[in-house]
């Protein structure tokens, strides 16, 4: 009976996932020793129940006496699940809470299920028949020693900031007694993801008009065609770099880094330049990110003449003040990238982790570095203060740190941090680990202080210089001598792609307009009383090509990320559930039609920012 | 007695409200609390036939006592917080009820309605 249902369960997963399917098979085969006992009884209500007995342990993952009550209970307490939203079952036992929850949702309520128990987890599908659930909706199931690699992609793709209002998270009775730490883990990466979408979605509404603005001013400097794949050409890369961040700690090792100068490249990012410059200390380049960094933190006449590595959206107000080479790389924003691709070139990326910091880092693990020293990279607040002193104020203030977040630290037990820090020490512990394993790059940590970064050697700057910063070499020199990446016919063809882009815009903004025709005839087809079914459907198709027809010119990127803020509002409002066929025809319209009004303006003002900007560039 | 039950019950019902509905997860603690109280009402089950029932109708709840009894026991040595709100909500319920008389209860609280 055990295997007639395990089979039927896992017939029902191969319509979504056939792999996992197959791979239950064969772990269920060559499984060893349980780690737990899982004891199957029947409740006095007739439901399958598991007792699990672990570490010395006995627990009940259901009522003996009563298994549909609380679970009654426990659907009432979850009220209202909406369409799209993500629930998070942390915990399966046998399966009572799962089929409860699909059998009183809608099939468009994404349920993700996370077993920490193999031996659970096999146990569920061989003895509950839950083939119908599974063959309702893609559950994802994410099971412990199976495919806990999948839960990440899993919560990035069905957490959005459209679906995160709507997330219900759930422990199973008990498992927070059997899994602590487990459920501790899985609730952070939740935590991660939501943290790290409202940052985003902040960054995106404050920054979005900037970031079209900066990367329209930036063009005239993009045309020069320097980048980081030149850069990295240029540079050798047998030496070792050090990457000067602001913390708190670089008030402590700031004069050492003189014994590196021409020994290492030295980057530094945009916060650290004026301590840095105060210092006696010129960076063979700085990087900046920032869309709306104050350009005050590099405004200091010494500097100018520093080369600056920067995305295309970086603010514009500090580029223009620099007479050095301006290097651009590829940030995931459309009209850099587009400028290259017009002359068949392509703009090299870097990865981002949210600071400038983690931007510098993977420059040089891309430029090729195989010793990388990091110094002032605190992620911490180091001496309870958050930068370098002389960066955002001369003496950095200190804070109260007794309620923040307690990390591992670099000399001490445990340093404080801030939740933004965290990300960022999160994205170093990641992307070390994967520059490790790829191409074995030493990472030295050489910051005097901080919060400790996994796969890193902790040691004092000075060592690290006497051990690794041996020979000379000129890097100002290598940079001058860096190539342009456009010869002057290709720096002309990409000039000419620019000076196309107000009329592309132009067509995006006449295509919102007609969309905006086809969202009112829809209003008022519904506002008729007897909506004709098929004009409507007519409809609903012409606003898909419709709408496909904005989107597929290559400049709607620049348009979408100036709506951010405004299109959540739109998106949002389409997520809730309408009860009739006209209620739902009109609330498209209305959508439909601010949508569109938007898409409209949003792509005229570019086309005269663009004229003002683009036309110019010669 | 009965007032002794009724107070329980309240006890009870809190404590199986705020598991179910508050997630508090401190129900073995607060239950173990109550064991003063639960001994009391419980042991004059085990003592003799004083509600006059038929023998094996107070065999049978002799042995339904016992049963809960085991769990709650248990439910506080394995720190099983499941095992508890069952043996609180749909064991030891049922047995308070013995004690408690609906009907004046009813009455008690339309009177307090008014």
């Amino acid at each position: 009976m055990s295997r007639e249902i395990f089979e039927k369960n896992l017939k029902a997963m191969e319509k979504w996932y056939p792999e996992f399917a197959d791979r239950i098979r064969v772990v269920d085969e060559k499984r060893n020793e349980p780690e737990v006992t899982v004891e199957a009884e029947l409740s006095w209500d007739d439901e399958i129940i598991f007792k699990v007995k672990a570490d010395e342990r006995s627990l009940y993952l259901n009522g003996k006496r009563n298994v549909k009550e609380p679970l009654r209970m426990w659907m009432e307490h979850l009220g209202d699940i909406h369409d799209y939203a993500p629930v998070v079952l942390l915990g399966g036992g046998s399966g009572a809470y799962l089929k409860k929850l699909v059998q009183n949702t809608s099939e468009k309520v994404n349920v993700i299920l996370y077993e920490p128990s193999l031996d659970i987890f096999l146990e569920m599908i061989k003895q509950v028949d839950l083939s119908e659930e599974i063959e309702s909706r893609p559950i994802a199931f994410v099971v412990e020693d199976v495919n806990k690699n999948e839960l990440v992609p899993v919560i990035d793709k069905l957490i959005s900031i459209e679906t995160m209002e709507f997330l219900k998270q759930e422990i199973h009775p008990n498992y927070q007694e059997l899994y602590p730490e487990k459920m501790r883990d899985v609730l952070a990466e939740i935590r991660k993801r939501t943290s790290f979408i409202i940052m985003n979605y902040r960054t995106g509404i404050k920054f979005s008009a900037h970031l079209v603005k900066n990367q329209m001013l930036n063009m005239e400097y993009l045309c020069d065609g320097y980048n980081t794949r030149r850069l990295s050409e240029a540079v050798p890369h047998d030496y070792p770099a050090i990457l000067i961040a602001a913390g708190p700690s670089l008030d402590k090792n700031i004069q050492d880094l003189k014994l590196a100068k021409n020994k290492a490249f030295i980057l530094a990012v945009d916060t650290a330049v004026k301590p840095l410059i105060r210092a006696g200390i010129r960076p063979d380049a700085f990087i900046t990110i920032d869309a709306m960094k104050l350009s005050n933190l590099v405004q200091i006449d010494e500097i100018k003449d520093t080369p600056v590595i920067a995305p295309i959206t970086a603010n514009y107000d500090i580029l223009k003040e620099q007479r050095n080479k301006k290097i651009f790389y590829f940030d995931g924003y459309f009209l850099g990238m587009q400028a290259y691709a017009s002359v068949g070139k392509i703009l090299a990326d870097v990865s981002t982790g949210g600071s400038v910091a983690c931007s510098g880092f993977s420059l040089l693990y891309k430029m090729g570095f195989n010793t990388i020293i990091l110094v002032g990279q605190d992620l911490a607040l180091t001496g309870n203060k958050s930068h370098a002193d002389g960066t955002f104020q001369d003496k950095m203030p200190e804070q109260d740190t007794s309620r923040m977040r307690r990390v591992k630290g670099n000399y001490e037990d445990k340093v404080p941090t801030r939740e933004d820090f965290k990300m960022y020490l999160d994205w170093f512990n990641m992307y070390v680990e994967g520059v490790k394993k790829h191409r074995d790059v030493r990472v030295i940590n050489a910051t005097a202080g901080g919060a400790y970064i996994e796969n890193t050697e902790v040691m004092t700057l000075k060592e690290a210089i006497e051990e690794n910063c041996g020979r000379e070499m000129d890097f100002e020199e290598c940079i001058r001598n860096m190539k342009s990446e456009f010869s002057k016919e290709q720096r002309e063809k990409v000039v000419g792609y620019l000076h196309t882009v107000p009329e592309r815009l132009n067509g995006i903004a006449k295509n919102a307009r007609g969309l905006y025709a086809i969202y009112k005839k829809i209003g008022n087809l519904c506002k008729s009383g007897h909506v004709d079914k098929e004009a409507y459907l007519n409809l609903l198709k012409k606003v898909k090509k419709q709408t496909k027809k904005c989107e597929t010119v290559l400049e709607y990127g620049l348009v979408a990320s100036t709506m951010a803020g405004a299109e959540l509002v739109v998106r949002n409002e389409s997520l809730q559930g309408l009860d009739s066929f006209e209620e739902e025809g009109k609330a498209i319209s209305d959508q439909g039609m601010k949508f569109a009004k938007m898409m409209q303006e949003c792509a005229e003002l570019l086309r005269d920012f663009a004229k003002e900007t683009l036309l110019k560039i010669e | 007695m009965e007032t002794l039950a009724r107070e329980l019950a309240k006890k009870v019902d809190l404590i199986c409200i705020e598991y179910h509905y508050m997630r508090r997860t401190d129900i073995v603690e607060r239950a173990k609390a109550l064991a003063g109280e639960i001994q009391q009402l419980v042991s004059v089950l085990l003592q003799g036939n004083v509600f006059g029932m038929e023998e094996e109708e107070y065999n049978s709840l002799q042995s339904y006592v016992v049963q809960v009894l085991t769990d709650y026991t248990e439910a506080i040595a394995q720190r099983d917080m499941v095992r508890m709100a069952d043996a609180l909500e749909f064991g030891l319920r049922d047995l308070l009820d013995i004690y408690i008389d609906t009907d004046s209860g009813e009455n008690q609280d339309e009177q307090g309605n008014i």
